[in-house]
């Protein structure tokens, strides 16, 4: 009994699916199906793909500077040395970020020449004023939580490193960085 | 014999006793009013109140700025107009280009020096910064902070401290020349003075010279009270003398200096030559001209009578008498005489004092403090705040809040509305600016900080973030049905304010047209327990009980509480205490407390996007949408409209800013404005002027978007009756075309059912 029955829906649904299926068919050839990745009708207005930085030819992204290669760590973050004195080794300057005015990237240099000398409350306060100028700029959050780093306060140097993320939208430079940074400062934590 | 003899030497011991103890009395004496004099003297000679400083204009090329505003800005600063710009704290514009001499500023981070610079705009931008003196283009200079108010007692003193460094010389030689010519050589009194002053008064027949020193009157002002009598002269001229005893000139000149009585400011009373000179002059001390150093030494003898604003005729002799003095002993030449005769009494026009100009905002200060100082420190330790108040964003809400009053009051009749608006920075958390009335200058009941009041559906989107946490997404469809809870032994039935219900809506339609009925459902259906926790999250402290009608706003908050659950949902969903103060140092310029940037994360920036989102369709096409300049710009908010149209709140953010409005009667009575009506057009109107740009939301990497059909809420390809909307990657629901296999499976699955229950109705 159930066996017949079995047999005699088989045709059934095929026939339903084949109806169906041509009504989906036509209806997809009748209108012109666009699922764009980011919305950009009037209705949506285009959301930039990395919003932190205009990928105009004055601003070139961060990193298309390295085509192909695999990301670099542009700052040394000194994993396994003790960070209470001098860093071990000299700082790098991470490659400059675009920026969109000549301030927030002067006193962002300033900053970093203060973190340079291990100098961290005066690398934070000119840090705050660059953020205050361009809130949006991933790069000057990493920098924060460097120096929070450097100033063993890792659960808050994870926190900026997240919050750096928040903005690095398709900059997967960006990411790593923090990502490395948000390893670092948990194995501290644990330790 | 014996008896003469007893006769004879008791007096001489009594009198021996007498001078033992007179001598034992005099020496205990002395050693009180010594004592008396060190403490006063080596201690805090002076309670100074903390001085409280709006943030520095930082400017830099590039900077969106009028020059109208850099103007007002300046003379916030206490700068003075004048051409040619001659030193530090005077400006001269000349229509789109300024001089400025800034003035040396300490800050937590080192001294800035005074810097002459050239500022110049086109249009309402700063084009060029240039230090005038090498002609180099300038990064970035900040402005000195202007003093914006100071922690005291109603009545008070109040000085600007001067060291022995700070005072010209002109000043300290011209005062003593005029006051206490033999200064340098008497010893705290001086006898010759005073027999001079004797006769030439017995001459007179009434009091016309005074014989006092410098050193008397700074004991008499500072150690003593005002009493007239024999003991007080006689104490006055042993302090004197021990006060000389003790201290070298210098330091008795300069306590003199600080000390001396110059003015009355309303019940401020100004001392010292330090805050004179700002106060008449807006000068520092160092820029005074010859006139106007001998202007203030004129004035010591009637600060009131010989005041240059109120009596410049006076004050003008009474210069001139100094200036003879001056040029007669030989302290200024020829040419220096004659040119400060000639000089204007003052060239300063009575100005606005910046001084507790903002007081709803200086109240927040003084409560952020109050957790880490007392109130004696605060009045009297010479304390240096510098806080984060943006002074042309606070002009900007207390004149939008003045307009809007003006409109909304006419149309709704309603003349005692009140209302509140906080607004700050959207990553940085620092509280830009505060009203706590709709009249600026009111110090009374701030409604910012402790106007409890319900909140209606402004707090929806906690709710709806609640959802979203638990992995409810945007097009999740939601009930919006009647419903009916017992509350306490009562029937609760929760309606939507059209009165009607919408059945099946999708979950960011519930939240953008603020459906109540799909809110209650939703919040049932996630538990009450998880929404306080995520109102917690955000960051309220206060405890909340679980009623549900929580879900429509039945909770008491004050315009600052909502605005730190905004700050959290509007910096990506990290938590960051709103600071009002950035630093305090203290009296020596060391940094004491910093309040810095801490941020902390409560939510994912992909759960933010989709509430932001959400958000982001009230003002297109929700609520918000009623007052069209909101669909210009993305800005992302919530409206609120309690009962009876008690309340009418607006909270949302733009691309910089994140900002509260609320409206409502003190009395509780009805306002007549619901949200869209009164709240939503403040907040639009200040937020148009503040971030005048496209609000442009950071995508996330996990966000994908999905075209998504109104009425079936599920996915399509087919543009009409369907939205694009943003889903956290992997929640995403497909189109057939985009997954034909899991849609065939999906078909085949319901086909079976179908069939299934048709044999079932045929057997």
């Amino acid at each position: 009994m159930e066996t017949s029955n079995g047999k005699n829906r088989t045709p059934h649904i095929c026939r339903a699916a084949l109806v169906i299926a041509m009504a989906l068919f036509l209806h997809g050839c009748s209108t012109k199906r666009v699922v764009p990745p980011y919305p950009g009708t009037p209705e949506h207005p285009q959301y930039p793909a990395s919003p932190t930085y205009p990928t105009s030819p004055s601003y070139p992204s961060y990193p298309s500077e390295l085509p192909g290669e695999p990301t670099q760590l542009p700052e040394d973050i000194p994993l396994e040395q003790p960070i209470t004195t001098e860093p071990a080794t000299p700082l790098r300057p991470l490659e400059e970020p675009p920026s969109q005015t000549g301030a927030a990237a002067a006193l962002y240099q300033t900053a970093r020449e203060a973190l340079g000398k291990s100098e961290y409350k005066q690398a934070e306060m000119t840090m705050e004023r660059a953020l205050r100028i361009e809130p949006r700029n991933g790069y000057y959050w990493y920098t924060m939580a460097q120096i929070k780093y450097r100033q063993q306060d890792y659960s808050q140097a994870i926190n900026l490193c997240l919050k750096s993320k928040s903005f690095a939208g398709q900059d997967y430079n960006l990411v790593e960085i923090n990502d490395s940074l948000i390893a670092s400062a948990r194995q501290k934590l644990v330790e | 014999m014996r008896n003469k003899s007893f006769f004879i030497l008791l007096p001489l011991f009594a009198l021996l006793a007498c001078m033992v103890i007179g001598a034992i009395f005099s020496i205990d004496y002395l050693k009180d009013q010594n004592q008396i004099i060190r403490d006063k003297f080596e201690g805090n000679r002076w309670a100074i109140p903390a001085l409280v400083y709006a943030r520095p204009l930082e400017l830099y090329a590039g900077l969106q700025l009028a020059p109208g505003i850099l103007e007002k800005e300046l003379q916030l600063a206490g700068y003075r107009n004048e051409q040619p710009v001659q030193s530090a704290g005077g400006y001269f514009r000349n229509e789109n280009s300024f001089e400025i001499i800034t003035r040396d500023f300490v800050y937590p981070t080192g001294p800035e020096p005074s810097t002459r610079i050239q500022v110049n705009f086109r249009g309402n931008r700063i084009d060029q910064l240039t230090a005038a003196d090498q002609g180099k283009n300038l990064p970035f200079i900040r402005i000195d902070p202007a003093r914006i108010g100071s922690f005291h007692p109603l009545v008070h003193e109040d000085r600007l401290l001067l060291q022995a460094d700070d005072v010209p010389e002109l000043l300290s030689l011209g005062l003593i020349a005029v006051e206490d010519k033999s200064y340098y050589s008497h010893h705290g009194i001086d006898p010759v003075g005073i027999a001079r002053a004797l006769v030439a008064n017995i001459k007179a027949g009434r009091t016309v010279q005074g014989g006092s020193t410098l050193t008397q009157q700074l004991v008499k002002n500072f150690f003593l009270n005002r009493e007239r009598t024999l003991e007080r002269k006689i104490q006055e001229a042993v302090m004197a003398l021990l006060l000389d005893f003790n201290y070298s000139k210098e330091e008795i000149l300069t306590a003199y200096l600080n000390e001396v009585f110059l003015g009355q400011d309303g019940s401020r009373a100004i001392h010292g030559f330090g805050l004179a000179s700002y106060f008449y002059f807006q000068r520092d001390l160092k820029n005074l001209s010859v006139a106007q150093i001998a202007t203030l030494i004129g004035m010591i003898k009637g600060p009131s009578y010989y005041d240059p604003r109120r009596n410049p005729e006076r004050c003008k002799q009474r210069r001139n008498t100094v200036l003879d003095v001056m040029y007669a002993d030989n302290l200024i030449d020829k040419e220096a005489y004659e040119q400060a005769l000639a000089a204007p009494i003052s060239d300063i026009a009575p100005r606005e004092s910046g001084l507790n100009r903002f007081p709803a905002f200086l109240d927040l200060v003084h409560q952020q403090l109050k957790d880490d100082y007392d109130e004696k420190d605060l009045k009297s330790n010479g304390l240096k705040i510098l806080t984060t108040l943006d002074p042309q964003t606070q002009w900007t809400v207390e004149e939008q809040l003045q307009k809007s009053y003006e409109t909304l009051s006419k149309r709704s009749g309603n003349d005692s509305l009140q209302g509140a608006a906080i607004v700050t920075g959207r990553d940085s958390g620092e509280v830009l600016a505060l009203s706590g009335s709709i009249q600026p200058l009111d110090s009374g009941f701030n409604r910012a900080l402790r106007a409890k009041r319900l909140v209606g559906s402004v707090i929806k989107p906690v709710i709806y973030l609640a959802a979203i946490d638990q992995g409810y997404t945007l097009a999740s469809p939601i009930m919006d049905q009647a419903v009916e809870l017992e509350i306490d032994g009562n029937i609760w039935k929760p309606r939507n304010y059209s009165r009607r219900e919408y059945g099946r809506v999708p979950l960011y339609k519930a939240l953008s047209k603020s459906y109540n009925l799909a809110t209650v459902n939703l919040g049932l259906d996630i538990g009450l327990p998880s929404v306080i926790e995520t109102l917690h999250k955000l960051g309220y402290d206060e405890q909340v009980d679980a009623y549900p009608s929580l879900l429509l706003g039945a909770v008491n908050m004050t315009p600052f509480e909502m605005s730190q659950l905004y700050q959290t949902i509007g910096s990506g969903g990290f938590y960051q205490p709103l600071r009002a103060i950035e630093s305090v140092m203290g009296p020596d310029n060391k940094l004491l407390t910093r309040y810095g940037l801490k941020v902390e994360q409560r939510f994912s920036p992909e759960q933010i996007f989709l509430i932001t989102h959400a958000m982001e369709r009230v003002m297109t096409e929700g609520t918000g949408a009623g007052y069209s300049p909101a669909r210009q710009y993305r800005f992302a908010g919530k409206t609120g409209t309690t009962n009876d149209l008690r309340d009418s709140w607006f909270a949302g953010f733009s691309d910089n800013h994140i900002g509260v409005v609320w409206l409502g009667n003190d009395d509780n009575s009805s306002s007549k404005l619901t949200g869209s009506s009164g709240a939503l057009r403040v907040w639009v109107d200040l937020f148009t002027q503040l971030d005048p740009s496209v609000n442009e939301p950071v995508q996330p990497a996990d966000i994908v978007w999905q075209r998504i059909d109104e009425q079936t809420l599920e996915a399509t390809g087919a543009y009409n009756h369907s939205t694009m909307l943003p889903f956290i990657r992997g929640t995403e629901p497909h189109t057939f075309w985009e997954e034909p296999a899991r849609h065939l499976q999906r078909f085949e699955d319901g086909a079976r059912r179908f069939f299934d229950q048709m044999g079932n109705i045929m057997n």
